[in-house]
């Protein structure tokens, strides 16, 4: 067959070039490191979540490895370390050799690669620290974040200009999803990451309340969409027909795929937030795009799994086909799994339980997880030009893997289901049947354990994998550049117009899928940010005084979130254990807004004037000494350290920037209500036989936790000085 | 600007129903493109990752593994 698009040349007119490998050496070195640490920090905090009631010796009481400060650390790792890092090893292997041009600047590829793992360091050393934003895996702080975007825009313009420069004249279907996973993430970074720094490292989100809810989650949703999706289906398209040695199953269908995924996914972020205080247009609208989410999935799934048939015997073979089996079967099942999390009634009962985590983990460690896994198996021969050191290694890697996925999943779902219905459970003479919740927890807590098992052999896997392509190395020479010639791109004035269709162009390319997904976007964000009725006000709710604020922050850089929700659902289980159910005018100064999106320990929103002070400061002394068998952290060092009151003037003049009614001036005094309200606390602790000091970091917490949800009640009238 | 626009729309909650509309059209055009492209193309892109580590492009034709 002649192709109209091939062009017969003369081997004169052929232009020789070379592919860098060692850019893709780098980053692939990267993944594989990140993913050890990214694996074992996660293996760390699901020990931490079962060690308190079998091992508390385990639970040493240090502020830098508590569950709140390193679950970030867990997420951050595997999301931005080990899958980003996965990413553009994929992308600076597979983009030059389609495009048919070398990356266009060996600086920036550098630049690019040496800026990604300095941010990666600094997040692994701010989340410790407690440096957070605390708004789920957009933890990172501004300065941070300010990076991140200078790194992504380096890591932009390369690829473009490597595709205005290239000599083959189509974009590959995968070199689309590179492209618009590039250009969303950009969007979504910058938006969710507005804010007001009121210190060098530290800031508060422009959005409050509801709308930070809103614009988080379509963040978080996406991100999930166009950092763990996306540019891995890219990678999908590329590396599957490269391993499998024959083109994908149908190139139309991928054309579809693409098109209807990207314009789907950005619409579905409101399924995160299903019974929450946001306006039912917005629920329903996340529930329906996620429902429709599945047919463009699966048509992708399909496409990878029919690219196989005819060579099943080998995939029985081919431990990197039987990893990519495995990757598209997980990424098959988490994305028919989504959609049926956003029907409202599943969502009743899975939302807040470990139901969530199972699913994350089974597209993290099996889409994810295995296809990168597939890839280095495949890349790291190839570019060491050997064969791999032992299949058979790679073979008990797959296996271990595997398992390791089965046995992470499989008791987490069942954690998830028995505590969702163990929530909900009334007896029959009307009452709720697990009154303390501690109960349905320390059901849980083998659960637990079994997790941290799977967690295990996952992560030997991947300390075998290491060690085999370690050795594969060193049986092989590393090939820095690979030499090719292939004939400069010609203009295309004959070709048929179809043909040329945007897949010819790159920048007008990245307008459209641009222009796809800030539609979705924008129907979603803008009504949430301008429409006044969609957050009815409530007169009695006051903005956090100054302790209380400083309190919040404390919550925050402790990272209670990941472990306590602030939002009670309006259904009669919930109120009837925590109190009236959550409204969205109580959020109004609440930047970041706290919702949490798990419940280990219970709901928080209406823990103001439950207990006396003294109760709290036992309790966050010792969770175990009031509650036998919790698995809640310690944090004997909130009752050491001194309060940090050098920016209190700084955090409410940057609130005062955002609106909130406080005194003109006020900035000026609010030192000094910090020291009034903190001593009536101490006071009252001493009643309770507690000697401490007024700037003890336990006073501002309790400080918070008794104002939380009173405003409605009408209890809390706090008291601004006047300046 | 999106002020007005959206503070005037009685019905915000027909957004969904709206938009459900608008991606059907959106799909129902992505398909025929897809539909109507050539053939020969459509072989052409599917191989693009198998022979771009060749020097040229010669072994396009004929391969039996082409779908479509
Ligand atoms: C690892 C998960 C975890 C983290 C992190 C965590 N908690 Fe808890 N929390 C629990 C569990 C489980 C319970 C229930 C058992 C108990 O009372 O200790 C609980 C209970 C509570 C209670 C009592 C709620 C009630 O209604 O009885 C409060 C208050 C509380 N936590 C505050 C905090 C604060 C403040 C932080 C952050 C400094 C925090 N928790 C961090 C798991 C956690």
């Amino acid at each position: 067959m002649s192709n109209d698009s091939t062009v017969s040349v003369n081997p004169k007119d052929l232009e020789t070039f070379s592919y860098d490998n060692v850019i893709v050496r780098n980053f692939a070195w990267a993944t594989i490191i990140w993913g050890i640490v990214g694996f074992l920090v996660g293996l760390i905090i699901a020990i931490q979540m079962f060690a308190p009631a079998y091992f508390p010796f385990l639970d040493v009481g240090i502020s830098y490895l508590s569950f709140g400060r390193l679950r970030p650390l867990h997420t951050n790792a595997v999301i931005f370390a080990f899958v980003g890092n996965a990413i553009f090893m994929g992308v600076y292997y597979s983009l030059p050799r389609l495009a048919k041009a070398p990356m266009w600047s060996i600086l920036l590829s550098k630049l690019h690669f040496w800026g990604w793992q300095l941010i990666i360091v600094s997040a692994a050393v701010t989340f410790p620290l407690g440096l957070t934003q605390g708004k789920e895996y957009a933890e990172l702080i501004w300065p941070i974040d300010v990076a991140v975007a200078v790194v992504w825009v380096i890591f932009g313009i390369n690829m473009l200009m490597t595709l205005i420069k290239r000599r083959e004249r189509h974009m590959y279907v995968a070199i689309w999803f590179y492209i618009a996973s590039w250009v969303t993430v950009a969007v979504l970074h910058i938006v969710n990451s507005l804010v007001i720094p009121y210190s060098l490292l530290s800031s508060y989100p422009i959005y409050t309340g509801v709308q930070d809810a809103l614009v988080q989650w379509w963040y978080g949703h996406n991100a999930v969409a166009f950092f763990l999706t996306t540019p891995f289906l890219g990678l999908m398209y590329y590396f599957l027909p490269k391993a499998a040695n024959r083109p994908v199953y149908s190139y139309r269908l991928s054309i579809i795929h693409f098109w209807s995924l990207i314009f789907l996914y950005i619409w579905a972020g409101p399924h995160h937030l299903l019974y929450s205080s946001t306006p039912d247009w917005v629920q329903s609208l996340g529930t329906v795009f996620s429902i429709m989410l599945i047919a463009p999935s699966w048509g992708g799934m399909i496409n990878g799994l029919l690219t196989l048939r005819g060579v099943w015997d080998k995939v029985r073979e081919d431990p990197i086909l039987k990893f990519m089996v495995v990757a598209i079967t997980a990424y098959g099942m988490a994305v028919f799994e989504g959609p049926m999390l956003s029907i409202k009634s599943f969502n009743a009962l899975s939302h807040f339980t470990d139901w969530t985590i199972a699913h994350v983990h089974v597209g993290a460690l099996g889409w994810n997880g295995m296809l990168t896994f597939a890839i280095l198996y495949w890349i790291i021969p190839k570019m060491w030009k050997t064969d791999l050191y032992s299949k058979k290694l790679a073979n008990l890697h797959f296996w271990i893997g595997f398992l390791g996925i089965l046995i992470y999943a499989a008791p987490l779902y069942w954690a998830g289901i028995t505590q969702g219905l163990m929530w909900k459970q009334f007896s029959p003479d009307g009452f709720l049947m697990y009154r303390n919740f501690l109960e349905t927890v320390t059901h849980l807590v083998p659960m637990y354990a079994i997790r941290a098992l799977g967690g295990t052999l996952f992560l030997t896997g991947a300390i075998v994998m290491l060690y085999n392509l370690i050795m594969t190395m060193k049986r092989g020479t590393f090939m820095a550049e690979e030499t090719f010639k292939a004939p400069a791109m010609v203009s295309s004035h004959n070709e048929k117009v179809n043909h040329r269709w945007l897949e010819g162009k790159p920048m007008p390319f990245l307008i459209a899928s641009l222009i796809v997904i800030l539609v979705g976007g924008i129907f979603e964000i803008v009504p949430m940010q301008v429409i006044k009725s969609n957050v009815p006000t409530i007169t009695s709710v006051k903005p956090y005084t100054p302790l209380e604020l400083h309190g919040r922050d404390i919550y925050i850089r402790e990272g209670c979130y990941l472990c306590h929700s602030q939002m009670i659902r309006p259904f009669r289980n919930e109120t009837e254990r925590y109190g009236e159910y959550s409204k969205a005018g109580e959020f109004v100064y609440d930047t970041p807004f706290q919702w949490g999106s798990k419940r280990t320990g219970p709901d928080l929103h209406r823990i103001g004037g439950k207990y006396p002070h003294a109760w709290h400061y036992q309790h966050m002394y010792d969770p175990q000494s009031i509650a036998p068998g919790s698995i809640m952290p310690r944090y004997p060092w909130l009752l050491e350290n001194s309060l940090d009151t050098s920016h209190t003037s700084n955090k409410i003049r940057a609130l005062m920037t955002l609106n909130f009614p406080y005194p003109h001036g006020y900035d000026n005094v609010a030192y000094i209500d910090v020291q009034t309200q903190a001593m009536e606390i101490v006071e009252d602790l001493k009643i309770s036989g507690i000697e401490t000091t007024y700037d003890k970091e336990i006073i501002a917490l309790i400080a918070y936790l008794q104002r939380l949800g009173t405003d409605i009640k009408g209890e809390s009238k706090p008291i601004f000085s006047k300046p | 600007m999106f002020r007005q626009i959206f503070q005037n729309i009685q019905g915000i909650e027909l957004l969904p129903t709206f938009t459900l509309l608008f991606f059907f059209t959106f799909f129902v055009a992505v398909f025929i493109m897809a539909y109507r492209l050539d053939k020969k193309f459509i072989n052409y892109m599917g191989l693009l990752p198998l022979d771009s580590d060749d020097t040229l492009n010669e072994n396009k034709s004929g391969d039996e593994n082409v779908t479509n």
